[in-house]
């Protein structure tokens, strides 16, 4: 770790300065949107669209970076985060904003790739775990601390919307200034659906439901906090509430997911998510604690429920398969968080603000209901034939050359002579 | 010369958004501060501290280049340009307003000296008048349109300081994603002030006069013409035609000072711009179309003196000492600007808005006479130390070991025990 440190510091104090923007203005938008009368569902068509743009960066992202490389990527994208970031005071309008979100999630995506293909070309086989985790870190401490910025100016105002996109601006320079060589391109071809539904149909409705609960909640959980009259400090509390049992609860949870039949684990989380959501919807008018306790629990399953579906594909997954698989998973996971917005926003349409946790525990009831089919459908995997779990923050593929699971050094030599195709170069 | 423009336009086109951007932020900056109170001295010096931070940012600046490359400078500096736009607008504070306008400087001196060294790198002797023109008329265009972009917004607000930052960052896309080559920076280089006064004393002449007065006029000018009784839209026009005139100066100046001695235009325009200065003074406040006649006359003539100043020194400047030299040519730029409109404004509160003509006319006027002074000397001198510079420029070489200065071959020059004392060649100490 020592030895790492110092190639990629730059880049990941670049990061945490950009994801505390992220954190920033997501829940800021959610909360202006609010104060400015929008409707339920037009919010959640805002978010989807954030979501919508963060899936097409991570399709097209990587050939932006092939073209002008790690760190001019890096600015560009910074520079196209910023700019959506300012315009959105500036055009306070719904079509406007689905259009700023969709440019900022592609952004973002591109940032991601970015991050993440630096930080698994920095990281050794040994090594690669902690890198992950180093970068997991990144991610949600500063979404959390991006919360708490908040508290600063009134979501009425620009200031705060400054705020984000001075962060989004400064995030460039250390990465621009370092003298950190960054890495070359990496292959990044994907598997198709079909073939990963064959391999591990709960792989892929695991990251589609992580999808539609962690897509939903963060985009909406500030219109509920909003709607049940939090001020902005608790706002915050309550979504850094559920990050920190995200990042909490991954190890325990994994670790567990490695010594049964991960299917259950997946099972308990649904369950956990489940009650966790009845326990919020019904408790909607209680203090501000009970509700951050109760988005610990609720966070610290929904954000695992990621990790455990990618770790449960993997283990029917071939090791040099491991990337490929990847994207596809995270396109699941993108079209879940895509649509999981604009769904919660139907749902807290409908029932009032609490629907959004009706949402998700219908949501999470399925996935469950799915996990117990699939159960009964296939026998467990014997114990030594499973692939160790590891922590997964949700994000670009790139995350998942860091994956010590992969060893791409070892497998891509021999095994990639069988698999090339005659390259129609276009 | 079409792949030549393949290879500038990148940095044209990110420079001339940015400058939409940089342009826009400095007259709503004037524009705030009167609305907000702050006296016409503060406003001076706010205006200031812009160039003493580009004067800061000029000298720290080629170093950082020479670190990590053109096009990372150029993102980095236009992120923390876009990011002093937003800190203005959220500190609206005129301590707080004073070091971020240094901040813009020393940023926007990074940039100037990304673009002009790019330029010059994709430059020869046959193309350098063109590729100059176009720069400045691309960099005229756009601060011109950004004097019309006022109108957009209420400068009391905050949608235009986050204009401008959007507009900055728009900037950095074409630099950040070309495919053109940026220059090489491969050694440093110990080119200075004492290097480029040797190359070009009126060059350097020409650049202070620019920084002296066209800052002043940038500064002072929106607040000149609020004084004069102007709305919001009768400042633009009086900014932006002048500026506009400047743009389609270029190219007729350009032309001109191939075809003629560069030194005479020069010091004709200099002339020239102090009896416009003088003529615009009576007529303060008696017509405003003749104060606007002869302002465009004056931005016409005056905006001409940077880039040929800069064109008649570049001529003479070797590839890997053209971020240096930009650097020095900023920071005179910038000691030229950082007293401009201090004297400028000091001179509006003692007699009026007509003080800052009075002002650029005795500026003018003296730096004429400084330069028929140098061209004399060169005239009665024709073998002075200056003529062997003229006669290789672009040598590397040669204008090394000709030149006396010990420090610079020290730099450059294999060390002394791997050369033989006896044979190390034209070792110009002396």
């Amino acid at each position: 770790m020592r030895k790492i440190l110092p190639s990629v510091s730059a880049l990941l104090a670049g990061y945490l300065l950009l994801v505390m923007g992220h954190g920033l203005v997501s829940t800021l938008l959610s909360l202006r949107a609010v104060a400015e009368g929008m409707s339920t569902g037009v919010i959640g068509l805002i978010v989807s669209g954030y979501y919508a743009g963060f899936v097409i960066g991570t399709l097209h992202g990587e050939r932006v970076i092939a073209r002008a490389g790690h760190i001019r990527a890096f600015a560009a994208f910074a520079a196209l985060a910023c700019i959506s970031t300012l315009a959105l005071p500036i055009f306070v309008d719904a079509a406007a904003w689905i259009v700023m979100r969709l440019l900022a999630g592609y952004a973002l995506a591109g940032l991601s790739m970015v991050t993440e293909s630096w930080m698994n070309a920095a990281a050794s086989n040994e090594n690669r775990g902690q890198v992950l985790s180093l970068y997991g870190l990144t991610v949600y401490l500063g979404i959390g601390l991006g919360q708490y910025l908040l508290v600063l100016d009134s979501v009425e105002g620009f200031a705060l919307f400054s705020l984000a996109a001075a962060l989004f601006a400064f995030s460039l320079i250390p990465v621009a200034m370092t003298r950190a060589v960054s890495p070359g391109g990496e292959d990044t071809s994907r598997f198709g659906f079909r073939a990963l539904w064959k391999l591990s149909p709960l792989g892929i409705v695991g990251c589609l439901a992580s999808g539609l609960i962690v897509g939903g909640f963060s985009g909406m959980a500030p219109v509920f906090g909003r709607e049940i009259g939090l001020d902005n400090a608790s706002i915050a509390t309550f979504i850094a509430a559920a990050l920190l049992g995200g990042f909490v609860l991954q190890y325990p949870l994994g670790r567990l997911s490695d010594h049964m039949d991960r299917r259950w684990v997946i099972t308990i989380s649904g369950i956990g998510i489940g009650l966790s959501s009845i326990a919020m919807a019904s408790l909607a008018g209680s203090d501000e604690w009970t509700l951050a306790a109760l988005s610990f629990v609720f966070g610290g399953f929904a954000y695992t429920l990621y990790s455990l579906s990618i770790a449960h594909a993997n283990d029917f997954i071939a090791t040099s398969d491991l990337v490929k698989a990847s994207g596809g998973l995270l396109l699941a996971f993108g079209i879940g968080a895509a649509i999981g917005p604009f769904a919660a926003s139907l749902f807290m349409g409908a029932l009032a603000s609490s629907g959004l946790f009706v949402y998700t525990a219908v949501a999470a009831g399925l996935c469950t209901a799915f996990a117990l089919w699939r159960m009964s459908a296939r026998p467990a995997l014997a114990a030594e034939d499973r692939e160790p779990f590891v922590a997964m923050p949700q994000s670009t593929a790139m995350a998942y050359q860091l994956d010590p699971r992969g060893e791409p050094d070892v497998e891509d030599g021999p095994a990639s002579e069988t698999d090339t195709r005659p390259s129609t170069a276009n | 010369m079409s792949p030549r423009i393949a290879n500038i336009a990148p940095i044209i086109i990110g420079m001339a958004v940015v400058q939409l951007g940089t342009g826009l932020l400095t007259t709503i900056t004037g524009l705030r501060m009167v609305s907000e109170g702050f006296s016409t001295e503060v406003a001076g010096i706010v205006m200031s501290c812009y160039f003493a931070g580009q004067f800061l940012g000029a000298r720290i600046g080629p170093r950082m280049i020479e670190r990590v490359g053109h096009i990372r400078i150029f993102a980095a500096g236009a992120s923390v340009l876009a990011a002093t736009a937003l800190g203005q607008v959220l500190f609206v504070f005129a301590p707080v307003w004073a070091l971020l306008r240094g901040l813009t400087g020393a940023s926007m001196a990074g940039l100037i000296m990304v673009s002009e060294s790019w330029l010059n790198d994709k430059a020869d002797r046959a193309s350098r008048g063109r590729l100059l023109a176009i720069y400045m008329i691309s960099i005229y265009f756009s601060l011109s349109l950004a004097q019309f972009l006022i109108n957009l917004g209420d400068p009391a607000s905050f949608e235009l300081f986050a204009l401008a930052a959007v507009l900055i960052c728009l900037g950095v896309l074409p630099v950040t994603l070309t495919s053109a080559a940026a220059p090489p920076v491969d050694e440093p280089s110990r080119f200075g002030f004492r290097q480029i006064w040797n190359v070009s004393p009126l060059g350097v002449t020409g650049v202070l006069c620019t920084g002296l007065v066209n800052a002043s006029f940038y500064g002072m000018g929106p607040i000149f013409a609020q004084q004069i009784g102007l709305d919001t839209a009768g400042v633009s026009l009086f900014m932006g035609v002048p500026i506009l005139a400047g743009l389609l100066m270029q190219w007729p100046m350009g032309w001109l000072s191939d075809r003629f001695d560069r030194r005479t235009v020069l010091t004709g325009v200099v002339f020239a711009v102090a009896l416009v200065s003088a003529a615009i003074v009576p007529v303060v406040g008696v017509s405003f179309p003749a104060v606007l006649a002869l302002a465009t006359v004056y931005g016409g003539l005056s905006l001409t003196i940077y880039s040929l100043s800069i064109s008649h020194a570049n001529d003479f400047i070797s590839p890997k000492d053209l971020v240096r030299a930009s650097s020095a040519f900023v920071m005179i730029y910038g000691i030229g600007a950082s007293f401009g409109p201090f004297v400028a404004s000091t001179l509006m509160s003692a007699i009026g808005p007509e003080g800052l003509f009075i002002y650029s006319a005795g500026i003018n006027f003296g730096i004429g006479l400084f330069a028929l002074y140098r061209m004399r000397m060169r005239a009665a001198r024709p073998k002075d130390e200056q003529a062997p510079f003229v006669a290789v420029p672009h040598t590397t070489q040669a204008v090394k070991s000709l030149h006396p200065h010990a420090d610079w071959d020290r730099e450059t020059d294999p060390p002394a025990e791997s050369s033989p004392a006896p044979t190390t060649p034209a070792d110009g100490k002396g």
